[in-house]
């Protein structure tokens, strides 16, 4: 019996240090104070999210002269600070390498930022996926 | 009165002597588990049974044991319903670069550089129409990507199959005339089982088809839907196709009532992917296998042809969304009618037909 109990505690953590993939429900919970913030319902959200991380918070997409990072795919060109743009304005006041743990608090809060000062249109997949057939994004069990 | 006794563990005197029998017999009984499973494993690696498993049923595929059913909407499935996912390892997409051992490829072989391939024509009046739904098809089919793949002996296994990788059924007339396009770059390991698994399979649908492999020149960003539509102009400098069908190279049907032929509508082949959980990633997903006829594809002019760097070649995913967005204005400018493009090569294998074509860039 002795014998099992380290092992079950291995068990139960080893998922925990694994990169946090998000399902449409859990994000969905974790969003839901934030729907209708900048007139953007949270099905158009959990939407656009997939689309541009698959609701992965370790997403990290290099382009030519900017970085993307974590599950809201957030720019340090102007809105966190990283060795790769030097001179990033980081209007959300916070090392981009934030952004790819597993807490997303501190992504929600640059992206209500986002969305106060660019809009819903900084993601690209909005315009083109998130606009109609939103039925399939609500969670049920909400 | 006699004193309860301490319960002691592992002590005969515990009340659970029976229990204890039981489970070791239930350890028995696991153990003659474990060892039937292991015979029937190790059996399962003889590769020359795999023509069985693929090609015929058998009493491992007819059970629950059987790799989950493309979802069709129509009746086309003879089992209806929800099947259960599949075990472990029957995925259907392949690792890149997963295949170790070296493999004898069959190459260039007997290929040749002729334009076009005559078709023997079969006296039409004398043969039948194909049946509606082919008495050939099995069902579910057992996909693995563990073993590797000889063209020359696929080519073998399919003498029916004609070079350029074309193929009609002898024994009657088929309605499907079907041109399967995959667009294509470097993925020459994918490629082979594909023409492995496909083959036979579209044999068995009773279809009048052949495999045309667009082969993108060149290192700029992969432009998928252009690839499509060469694919689709060139095919038809080879045949009379009323179909297409477009598959992209690393996709391959768990069940054979998946048919790779044209309806009264575009339709969606590959709606249930082991990769997406075998739903749909999200209802506007047209990825994968998708057919459709030469009036639905002239309707719509065909693919855009501005979609570079799709297909998983990630080099700059900035603008792609900014360009499905705008797919409703573009389409009649952009797509068959302002395709242009240059042929570099075609080259007819025995199993397919590869064109290699120079695209250009992205404008």
């Amino acid at each position: 019996m002795r014998f099992f109990v380290p092992l079950f505690l291995v068990g139960i953590l080893f998922p925990a240090i694994l990169a946090k993939q998000f399902t449409k429900c859990e994000l969905s919970q974790l969003l839901k104070d934030i729907d209708g913030y900048g007139g953007i319902a949270l099905p158009e959200l959990i939407c656009t999210m997939f689309h541009t991380s698959g609701y992965d918070t370790q997403a990290i997409v290099e382009n030519n002269e900017s970085t993307e990072y974590g599950l809201f795919q957030i720019s340090n060109k102007l809105w966190c600070k990283s060795s790769q743009v030097p001179h990033s304005r980081n209007i959300c006041d916070i090392s981009c390498d934030k952004f790819l743990d597993d807490d997303i608090t501190d992504d929600i809060m640059c992206a209500k930022k986002i969305l106060d000062i660019k809009g819903i249109d900084y993601w690209l997949a909005h315009k083109a996926l998130c606009t109609e057939k939103l039925e399939q994004w609500l969670c049920e069990k909400l | 009165m006699r004193l309860r006794e301490p319960l002691l563990s592992g002590s005969a005197a515990m009340p659970g002597a029976s229990l204890q029998r039981a489970c070791r017999l239930l350890v028995a009984v696991c153990a003659l588990h474990l060892g039937v499973t292991l015979v029937y494993y190790l059996a399962g690696r003889d590769l020359s049974r795999l023509p069985q498993l693929v090609g015929v049923s058998t009493a491992l595929q007819g059970g629950s044991n059987g790799a989950a059913a493309n979802g069709q909407s129509s009746g086309e499935l003879r089992t209806g319903g929800a099947r259960p996912p599949p075990p472990l390892g029957a995925s259907s997409q392949p690792r890149p670069g997963g295949d170790s051992s070296p493999v004898v490829d069959s190459g260039p072989g007997p290929a040749s550089n002729l334009t076009s391939v005559p078709v023997p024509h079969t006296t039409a009046l004398s043969l039948p129409a194909c049946p509606e739904e082919s008495p050939l098809l099995v069902g579910p089919m057992l996909i693995e990507f563990n073993m590797p793949v000889d063209l020359e002996l696929v080519a073998k296994q399919n003498p029916n199959v004609k070079m350029g990788g074309r193929y009609a059924p002898r024994d009657c007339v088929s309605p499907h005339k079907v041109a399967i396009i995959i667009p294509f770059r470097n993925r020459q390991e994918h490629l082979k089982y594909w023409l492995y698994y496909l083959h036979p399979v579209l044999q068995r649908q009773q279809l009048d088809y052949g495999i045309y492999v667009i082969n993108q020149a060149g290192d700029t960003m992969f432009n998928r839907a252009k690839l499509l539509n060469v694919g689709f102009q060139e095919a038809l400098k080879d045949y009379d196709y009323t179909c297409f069908v477009f598959s992209d190279v690393d996709l391959i049907p768990m069940n054979d009532h998946n048919a790779y032929r044209c309806f009264s509508q575009p339709r969606h082949i590959s709606v249930a992917m082991d990769k997406f959980g075998f739903s749909l990633p999200y209802v506007q997903y047209f990825g994968g296998v998708s057919a459709l006829s030469k009036q639905q594809f002239l309707t719509i002019n065909g693919f855009p042809n501005n979609y570079w760097g799709w297909g998983g070649e990630d080099d700059d995913i900035f603008n792609r969304f900014d360009r499905i967005a705008h797919t409703k204005e573009t389409m009649l400018s952009d797509g068959l009618n302002s395709l242009t493009y240059q042929v570099l090569d075609v080259q007819r294998y025995p199993l397919y037909t590869q064109i290699t074509v120079d695209i250009g860039t992205p404008s």
